[in-house]
């Protein structure tokens, strides 16, 4: 599975390029929109699901468990040393 | 906008919430640096998204953003919107969560902390320090001067740009002051909520009233019979000036070289290395804070940067507001105070000098090198002074090459066109909820610089270096409270002569900041990696910003080579007056040359103690 999540950010990062709409104006999304404008509205919206994926597939759990290790950490957490 | 002081009411309401809640939060603070700089790491999820959002949020996403798109079109939006969607979350979800963790373990409370215990390096850290902190105070400056501006110009004028600037800093000043991280922290949930809402009301306003509705003016503009569609392109001239010559190209990328719009995908990895970002990322309480956090992220930069890069781009089909902005620019101004003389790196004034020479119309030139700014110009409403005067008369000369520079003069004022968008299709009401969500966005960012500078000095020099003596808690909030004053102050002055080297620095700053993230991922991901090479990534990057700097004072013309190597040119001046490097911006450069520097050199020196990688990847000790 992370091996595809990577796949999708490379994957993402290309489609940003989006060179294929360089010039083009039209079709206009809702009659006003440019294709240009459209396009990154929905790649914004993939990059949402996109870190959804790596929320739900790829989450570091172990970061989860981080607990003071120092004087001063533990003094920060509750004034205990 | 009849009543200029109705907005004016709006905004000190809201001015009076923001240091109400600073004041309230001290209620609730103890006197630990901790809790004073890092909220005692207690930031639930929801509150630490909508602080983070606005802590990274800037005027410039509101106003920048509506002025690049009034320039150079849509393509604004992809260029620096949707890459930060994809690269901040990223940034986030793989440095934040671990910046987090070690903030936690270790007790870190600045990068320098943390980069000085996990190299083992005592003065590379400081140089770290005296490098983001170098790059960060114009931020401060630049913030006060956007406050002041905004004030000045939301008000008529009722509100002067000193007294506007002074009011933006003490209130900032105040919450952060008394509220610390906590303040600032609450200060944001209103702040995110403001400008959240600016968007979406500001679209809908605004596009319903425009003369010819949304759909109407973008068919306008992409109508091959619209006269500035038809303009001729003169032999030599490159793509992307050709399309800058075309109306219609504001609805497509043509006008971003696409070696530019590439170079931006590395711009936002300087968001985690902003000082600011990476110490709002220790507040948390727990580490699935960021869970919410980088999903929303996506969403919210889109909601803002949308309507305000569209409505940007729009601009254009206003020929009045086009006329305000540029009557208003400071560089034709300054070019009238002069009489026409060009001034150094006014590149459109230069322009304008020049082909008035040329034509038909001298006798504007002439007129101009007589008044200067007292130049007047007889309208059927009204006598008008000053720029506006000029581009009234400029609007009326005869000769066509000239109609295009009234939209270039407005081009060096572009940032005032949401504002002037505003005015023109609003009410003074409406304006006045929507001119406190732009202030939210100058003030959200500000508290948290000024916080994350105090926090610095305080950590990273006084606490660090004073440790001998046996430094209090109490001591540490007292110096972080003379910082946050000094440091205002400081930055106050200075905003008042509205320096514009601040501007260049802002500019570099970014390509700075992102250029300094291999040392990051370098600390967290790579245990092989070495204070040498961090020391050598840094020094790339002030090399680079020393070069930037003297290479900028010198005002060469665009097109000229700012640096060669053996008869290469390395560095040219871009039309804009910026640099490039081989067409692409700065930050490739600065940011491969910092990754590459990093890895050679910290295979070539001795890793940091066992005892170190043991604490920081204890799975591979």
């Amino acid at each position: 599975m992370k091996w595809f999540l990577g796949f999708l950010i490379v994957l993402l990062i290309v489609l940003h390029q989006d060179f294929w709409n360089w010039a083009a104006a039209k079709p206009l999304a809702f009659g006003f929109l440019p294709i240009g404008l459209t396009y990154h509205v929905v790649f914004a919206l993939a990059c949402a699901g996109l870190m959804g994926l790596l929320v739900r597939f790829a989450w570091p759990s172990e970061l989860e468990s981080a607990s003071p290790e120092t004087p001063e950490a533990r003094r920060a957490e509750g004034g205990h040393e | 906008m009849s009543n200029p002081w109705i907005p004016a009411i709006f905004i000190f309401a809201y001015l009076a919430v923001v240091l109400y809640i600073g004041i309230f939060a001290f209620r609730k603070g103890r006197a630990t640096g901790e809790d004073f700089f890092l909220a005692s790491r207690s930031i639930g999820s929801i509150v630490f998204f909508l602080s983070l959002f606005a802590t990274n949020m800037t005027s410039f996403a509101i106003l920048g953003s509506s002025g690049a798109a009034y320039r150079q079109g849509i393509g604004i939006f992809g260029m620096m919107a949707t890459s930060s969607c994809l690269v901040i979350p990223l940034t986030l979800f793989f440095i934040g969560t671990r910046l987090w963790a070690v903030g936690k373990r270790f007790g870190h409370m600045t990068q320098v902390g943390f980069f000085r215990d996990r190299f083992e390096c005592s003065s590379t850290g400081t140089l770290i320090f005296v490098l983001t902190a170098a790059m960060l105070l114009p931020y401060l400056i630049i913030s006060i001067v956007g406050g002041g501006t905004i004030l000045q110009a939301l008000t008529d004028g009722k509100i002067s740009y000193p007294v506007g600037g002074a009011i933006v800093a003490l209130v900032v000043m105040g919450t952060v002051f008394f509220g610390g991280m906590r303040g600032a922290v609450w200060v944001n949930v209103l702040q995110t909520l403001l400008f959240l809402s600016f968007g979406a009301i500001a679209f809908t306003v605004i596009g319903h009233n425009l003369p010819n509705g949304l759909s109407g003016t973008v068919e306008r503009l992409l109508d091959p019979a619209n006269p500035g569609n038809a303009a001729h392109t003169p032999p030599g001239m490159s793509a992307v000036a050709a399309a800058m010559t075309h109306p219609a190209t504001l609805l497509t990328r043509e006008r971003i070289p696409w070696q530019v719009f590439l170079s931006f995908m590395l711009i936002p990895l300087s968001s985690i290395m902003f000082p600011h970002m990476s110490i709002m990322c220790f507040t948390a309480k727990r580490v699935t804070a960021f869970r919410q956090t980088v999903v929303l992220y996506p969403l919210c930069i889109m909601a803002i940067w949308l309507p305000c890069v569209f409505l940007g781009a729009l601009a254009f089909s206003q020929p009045t507001v086009t006329r305000d902005m540029a009557g208003e620019s400071e560089e034709l101004t300054t070019w009238l105070e002069n009489h026409g003389k060009p001034q150094p790196g006014a590149l459109v004034t230069t322009a304008l000098t020049a082909v008035l020479n040329k034509t038909e119309d001298r006798w504007l030139l002439d007129k101009v090198h007589s008044d200067g700014i007292n130049i007047t110009a007889v309208n059927p409403q009204k006598t008008l002074t000053g720029g506006p005067a000029f581009i009234s008369l400029l609007s009326r000369a005869d000769d066509a090459a000239l109609k295009p520079f009234i939209y270039r003069i407005a081009g060096t004022n572009d940032s005032s066109v949401l504002l002037k968008l505003l005015k023109a299709n609003v009410t003074p009401w409406l304006a006045g909820i929507l001119a406190a969500g732009i202030i939210s966005a100058v003030m959200g960012s500000d508290c948290h610089q000024i916080l994350a500078l105090s926090t610095m000095f305080t950590k990273d020099v006084f606490d660090y270096y004073g440790k001998g003596s046996k430094i209090t808690e109490s001591t540490n909030v007292l110096a972080g409270r003379v910082f946050i004053i000094v440091l205002n102050s400081l930055a106050y002055l200075v905003a008042l002569g509205k320096p514009q080297i601040f501007d260049l620095a802002v500019t570099y700053a970014f390509a700075g900041f992102a250029a300094m993230s291999p040392v990051m991922i370098g600390a967290l991901f790579w245990r092989r990696s070495t204070k040498f090479g961090v020391l050598a990534s840094t020094l790339w990057v002030i090399g680079w910003m020393v070069l930037q700097i003297v290479l900028g004072q010198e005002h060469l013309a665009p097109g000229t080579a700012a640096l060669s190597l053996g008869g290469v040119k390395l560095l040219m001046v871009n039309p804009a007056g910026g640099l490039s490097f081989f067409s692409y911006t700065l930050v490739v450069p600065m940011a491969l040359g910092s990754a590459i520097l990093m890895v050679v050199v910290s295979l070539i020196t001795p890793p940091p103690s066992v005892a170190t990688i043991g604490r920081y990847f204890p799975k591979a000790a």
